[in-house]
């Protein structure tokens, strides 16, 4: 059947994220809002990427307090670190999100190749968003590896290709590499980063507004024909 | 992760060719995000730092 000829081209945000980085769970929220906002829910197609947030992490098994792991990493006081947390956490209650200031944080390398599973069906997106936030509510452990063969379950992936993607020598793993690869590529150093339409780049968390006001120019852009003035 | 649809991967990316607008420093260069200050982007690094 034919695209109806007014349909709306497509709004593509690439982002770069990781389950365990705070403030990739506060900036996607906050772009979902931006999106359901303008009421773009039909229009704007997200694509999740791989970006190993802390790949000098605890492997899973031996996956630490967040609080413990980052005044070692740090070399603050657990108070400033608790204080940092806090920080987040009210952020992201002006959003209404949930946030656990305290969690279990290790190397997220095998939740990334998990994904990868689960986006070659068509639902990387969907894994990743439940993984991130059941992890910030404090509702699932995402470094132990049968509740992340449940959760993949829930989408699909069966059992064998869920413990398979989540070891090492997955060839998953090369999916992983080519995510973090193309960050590099363009200049990524920290996430959440976006990437609207594969031209405009939005570094880090930002404000509400700002995604409602890229949301709105690439909405006019489309129906002007034209790219923002540099 | 998206309330809208999920697409497939694809190799096109366009990255080599296109110009892309980096916000940074607050100045922003015919930014579609407008104007924004710097103390408002938080994001956390690739060492696991997040500030």
């Amino acid at each position: 059947m034919a695209e109806k000829a007014t349909a709306p081209d497509p709004i593509t945000i690439d982002i770069w994220t990781d389950v365990v980085c705070p403030w990739c769970y506060v900036g996607e929220a906050r772009l979902q809002e931006a999106i359901r906002a303008e009421g773009l829910e039909d229009v704007v197609q997200i694509q999740a990427h791989s970006f190993e947030l802390d790949p000098s992490a605890p492997k899973m098994a031996n996956a630490e307090s967040n609080i413990d792991h980052l005044v070692k990493k740090l070399g603050r006081s657990e108070a400033e670190v608790r204080g940092m947390e806090e920080q987040i956490k009210d952020l992201a209650a002006e959003i209404d999100m949930p946030y656990e200031t305290e969690r279990p944080m290790a190397n997220t390398r095998a939740i990334h190749r998990l994904v990868q599973a689960a986006a070659a069906k068509g639902q990387g997106n969907e894994l990743f968003r439940t993984l991130q936030g059941a992890y910030f509510a404090g509702e699932l452990d995402v470094f132990n590896e049968d509740v992340l063969v449940a959760e993949a379950a829930k989408v699909g992936v069966s059992e064998d290709e869920a413990r398979a993607a989540l070891e090492e020598s997955s060839e998953l793993d090369e999916a992983v590499q080519t995510d973090i690869h193309r960050a590099r590529q363009l200049g990524v150093t920290g996430v959440p980063f976006m990437l609207f339409d594969q031209k405009y780049a939005a570094p880090g968390a930002l404000p509400l507004d700002a995604y409602r006001s890229a949301l709105r120019t690439l909405v006019n852009m489309q129906s002007e024909g034209g790219d923002v003035d540099e | 992760m998206s309330d809208g649809q999920e697409r497939a991967q694809d190799e096109t990316w366009g990255l080599d060719t296109e110009p892309i607008t980096l916000v940074h420093s607050g100045e922003v260069l015919g930014s579609i995000f407008g104007m924004l200050d710097p103390a408002t982007i938080s994001s956390c690094g690739a060492d696991g730092v997040c500030d």
